[in-house]
């Protein structure tokens, strides 16, 4: 039962908030049962470190002679336990801060739904059987879409809402019909034994959530999803899809595959480089917030198929961390700026840092010209990282006297779950990992650094001017390959079939409705029947 | 005293069916009674005796399981009534929703004369007969499928005609099996009782290519009329069906006969699949759906030997669930508009959000959708044909997809702001009492989607009734 006692603090704390605010809105009260839930919960994740692994079967279906087979149940082990206190960690660190951000978009409302967005996610994250994830996904899907589409919206951003829906959705139908592979091949079975059969399935499910595989990238602009809360609706499902990720089997590409790992992970490369290339050239890291995401998730994903999953918990982990410590530092604060030297330490993959293990991932299956293509991706997001630390900050009197306290404590919380991670996250956490792949990267940001510098760009502005060729190019190529990596092209392939299976398909009706239809409908008889005797009669 | 069971089920209902029908124009009472009719007898099925004892205090009622009428037998035992059960709630429902909605005032005498009828069917002896008794249902359908003041649509005639051809293959197929014990197996007779038999099914139940009227009754008929028919039919057909294999053992041990059910079963759900997601109507998209339904019932009755049958009877209740409430909300949206499509429908979901809601359930259920009704079904049903014919299997889940894609559409034109000179923003043009009832089928479908060891399990007593099938 301790491993809902997180989810029931938060859901408890979101309905409370809910109530007062709806009966006598007040911003400090409903600011500190946010805090001291959030709180709470992170100590017990924190706790729950001593008990790995923990079970809790939730129902059985049991039917006799299997006819339905079905579980529900939650497992925290080494495989989701960082996640779960990552999300923690982040929804704590979101409440703290936004006690700095009462002017922009934090308030009681936001609070609620994010902490029920957390529970949601934790159960996600923790969730022991396919069926059980499936739920989840589906009622947060939906929450998600509600909350989504009641901001106020185009035409054109409401269908990208769709489109998203649509994508999450079919990686729900990926999950069902791995699952039905998987229990026809090892009866039913759990997140840790996902056999190899379906398991190519289940990470398809995965990287369409992540929108790393295929890449795709619904939503590019967020104009109602910004810091606070907005980093949470971002973040949860994303926590969840990692977990999936490092619970596949080892041997996941079956034999069948194996040909063509070199495009998959050609693919996911490519996505990285992309999004890497898009997130330097973002105006503000919220506007680079999806391509962050997918920078990351992609060698994520590149570890599982080439056989190392427990690596992509190292990615995974720099995602949320490091990723939300940038995100939340808003507003922001000169003499804060330093906080962001140990994100940038936990996203180098030094050795002895928490992504040192997540080199592994990259090269269990040989070192290879992708290989090298993540390593260049890598060092473009140390570098996009650097650029927003070297931007300016203002003064701590923009702060009220109470805030000026928590708001750092905030960014701190996060600082310290990423060293906890680094040293006990997981087994195999703490190593030196693949030093000289992390000197590459290194040596690539420093000559970066140091290139923008030749062309006369001095830190803190490290920004190109915008008459220079640099930029100009990236003008002219950034929209042709949004095009390509949007995938707009598949959707409108898409329907260009749909368009003609509908002709031919209406004509067919209309030819079967009409005048003659049950003459056609004869002589489709016929037909069928010779089809079905294979032609001899009978 | 004693009560023949089938005086209940099938008697009782006929007869307060004609009560109604005279009453029609006093719409509360008509209403009345026809819910408390059906309301009863599936209480009645569910807490029916075991013992065919019920003591009243000084009164014992002995319940006879049999009744002698024309010279045939119509016998309802207690086996068969979890499926009676299910088919008077469905009726109970039907007729309740008939109340909200503007359904024709005929629809509530004719759905009990229809389920009394097909109850019937169930367990008349010759079973051959049922045949008959199901034409007579279908004849009974027919006022209410039609609008008093139009002519008979298209579509009505085609289904009348389809059905009715039906009726002398499945006489036919009978007449061929009388002696089919006594001949060889490799008789020409076998495989050509079997090939009528199959066309009297497959024109029964709508099978491609004689589904043509399933879209046109859905396109022209009212939706909760509609929803009642596509749900009752096949459900009643494909359990008489069952007799078929528990009478006949080289129908049940033949798997090239499980082969081409499978087969047929497929290409339904891929056809009407792709028919469901290029369509613009709601209404036709429905009978769409419910094409792919009989298929997926199709593939379950191939899987036999899997354990298929359970599948088949636990997709009953959840169908009856998402048929409803997919018939509710049309007949709920028809109120405002005429047609029904995704033009015409483009951003109703801003203006009835939980209508709209429920109306994507009901497909979402039916598509399959895990947390909803039919999920734990389908699944093992896609298990089931996968471990069989790999191939197969795919298909029929790419088959079901086109429910999904025809869903998405739906949801981008109902979340579509309507052009307007400022973007329509969300209001609330339903009251509680238009959308609570189907909120209450939600709340159903999903407990029958988590707990189908409650809420599904139930029906599969009915297995027990075919003793070889069990």
């Amino acid at each position: 039962m301790l491993l809902l006692l997180p989810v029931g603090l938060l859901l408890i704390a979101s309905l409370t908030i809910f109530i007062l605010d709806k009966l006598q809105p007040r911003f400090g009260t409903s600011w500190l049962v946010a805090a001291v839930a959030s709180s709470i919960a992170w100590v017990v994740v924190l706790f729950l470190r001593l008990r790995l692994p923990t079970s809790l079967p939730i129902l059985s279906w049991g039917f006799p002679g299997d006819y339905l087979v079905g579980r529900l149940s939650l497992l925290l082990d080494y495989d989701s336990w960082p996640y779960i206190l990552a999300l923690t960690t982040i929804t704590l660190a979101v409440i703290l801060s936004d006690a700095a951000r009462t002017r922009y978009d934090s308030n009681p409302q936001a609070w609620s739904a994010g902490l029920v967005i957390t529970g949601f996610g934790l159960l996600a994250i923790q969730s022991g059987t396919s069926l059980t994830l499936m739920l989840i996904w589906i009622i947060s899907d939906l929450l998600e879409l509600v909350y989504l589409l009641r901001l106020k919206s185009s035409a054109q951003h409401n269908l990208r809402i769709i489109i998203s829906y649509g994508v999450r959705t079919a990686a729900i139908l990926s999950l069902m019909l791995g699952t039905s592979i998987g229990r026809q091949v090892s009866g039913d079975f759990d997140l840790t034994g996902i056999p190899q059969q379906a398991a190519f399935l289940f990470m398809l499910a995965a990287g369409l959530r992540l929108g790393v595989f295929p890449l795709n990238l619904p939503f590019l602009k967020e104009p109602e999803l910004r810091r606070g809360v907005g980093n949470i609706i971002r973040l949860a499902p994303v926590a969840a899809s990692l977990t999936l990720l490092a619970r596949l089997p080892a041997n996941l590409i079956s034999p069948a595959l194996e040909p063509w790992l070199p495009l998959f992970n050609g693919l996911l490369a490519l996505a990285a480089l992309y999004a890497a290339v898009r997130w330097i050239s973002a105006t503000d890291e919220i506007e680079g917030r999806p391509f962050w995401i997918v920078a990351w998730a992609a060698p994520a994903t590149a570890s599982v198929l080439n056989g190392a999953p427990q690596a992509s918990l190292a990615w995974g982990i720099a995602l949320l961390l490091p990723g939300s410590l940038l995100f939340l530092y808003y507003p922001r604060i000169q003499r804060m700026n330093f906080l962001q030297y140990f994100g940038l330490l936990g996203l180098m993959g030094l050795p002895f840092t928490p992504l040192a293990s997540g080199w592994f991932g990259l090269v269990a299956n040989g070192v290879n010209f992708w290989s090298f293509l993540f390593v260049i991706a890598h060092a473009l997001m140390i570098f996009g990282f650097l650029i927003r630390i070297f931007e300016p900050g203002g003064q701590p009197g923009i702060l009220e006297s109470w805030a000026r306290l928590v708001y750092p404590l905030g960014l701190i919380v996060i600082i310290q779950a990423l060293v906890a991670l680094g040293l006990v996250g997981w087994p195999g956490s703490f190593t030196p990992g693949i030093w000289w792949l992390a000197l590459i990267s290194t040596l690539l940001v420093i000559g970066a650094v140091i290139l923008v510098q030749r062309f006369g760009i001095n830190p803190p502005y490290l920004h190109f001017p915008s008459n220079s060729k640099f930029v100009k190019v990236m003008e002219r190529v950034l929209p042709l390959l949004e095009k390509v990596f949007r995938l707009e092209w598949v959707y409108r392939l898409g329907w260009q079939i749909h368009a003609s299976l509908s002709k031919v398909f209406r004509t067919i009706s209309a030819i079967l409705e009409g005048e003659g239809g049950l003459l056609w409908t004869l002589l489709l008889l016929v037909l069928l029947i010779l089809v079905i005797t294979g032609g001899n009669g009978g | 005293m004693n009560i023949n069971t089938p005086i209940l089920w099938v008697l009782v209902p006929i007869f307060m069916a004609l009560v109604t029908g005279t009453l029609f124009q006093r719409r509360t009472l008509s209403l009345i009674l026809s819910i408390s009719t059906a309301l009863g007898l599936t209480l009645l099925a569910i807490f029916f005796p075991e013992d065919l004892t019920l003591s009243l205090g000084p009164f014992t009622i002995t319940f006879v399981e049999r009744l002698a009428f024309l010279g045939r037998q119509i016998t309802i035992v207690s086996e068969m009534l979890p499926l009676v059960a299910l088919v008077y709630l469905a009726t109970t429902l039907w007729i309740l929703s008939s109340w909200v909605t503007d359904t024709p005032e005929i629809f509530r005498p004719t759905s009990l004369v229809v389920s009394g009828l097909l109850t019937a069917a169930l367990g008349v002896q010759p079973f051959l007969y049922a045949a008959l008794l199901i034409q007579t249902a279908i004849l009974a359908t027919i006022p209410a499928l039609s609008h008093t003041q139009k002519r008979p649509s298209p579509g009505i005639l085609r289904y009348l005609g389809l059905q009715t051809i039906a009726m002398p293959f499945i006489l036919i197929a009978g007449w061929l099996l009388t002696g089919i014990f006594t001949l060889p197996p490799d008789s020409p007779l076998v495989s050509q009782s079997m090939l009528v038999l199959g066309l009297g099914f497959a024109l029964l139940l709508g099978v491609f290519p004689f589904h043509s009227w399933v879209p046109m009754i859905s396109e022209s008929s009212h939706p909760n009329v509609t929803s009642f028919l596509l749900f009752i039919l096949p459900t009643t057909i494909l359990t008489f069906g069952l007799n078929f294999f528990d009478r006949y053992a080289f129908l049940r041990t033949s798997q090239d006969v499980f082969q081409v059910l499978r087969m047929i079963g497929g290409l339904m759900v891929v056809l009407g699949g792709i028919w469901a997601a290029i369509q613009d109507d709601f209404k036709r998209a429905f009978g769409f759906a419910a094409l792919m339904e009989t298929g997926f019932s199709l593939i379950a009755l191939g899987l036999a030997i899997q354990g298929g049958l359970n599948w088949l009877l636990m997709l009953f209740p959840a169908r009856a669930m998402a048929y409803w409430l997919w018939g509710y909300t049309l007949s709920k949206f028809e109120v405002h508009l005429e047609t029904l499509n995704l033009q015409t429908m483009q951003g109703f979901a801003r203006r009835f959000p939980f209508l709209s809601l429920e109306l994507v359930t009901a497909q979402f259920s039916i598509a399959g959708l895990p947390l909803l009704a039919s999920s734990p079904v389908k699944t093992a049903l896609f298990t089931g044909v996968l471990d069989v014919a790999p191939g197969l299997g795919i298909w029929v889940f790419v088959g079901n997809l086109g429910l999904f894609l025809f869903t998405f559409k739906a949801i981008a034109s109902l979340v579509k702001p309507a052009e307007q000179p400022m973007p329509q923003s969300w209001s609330k043009d339903e009251k509680l009492s238009d959308y609570l009832p189907a909120l209450i089928i939600i709340v159903v479908i999903i407990l029958m989607g988590l707990f189908p060891q409650i809420f599904l399990d139930p029906i599969r007593t009915t297995l027990t009734a075919f003793t070889q099938l069990q």
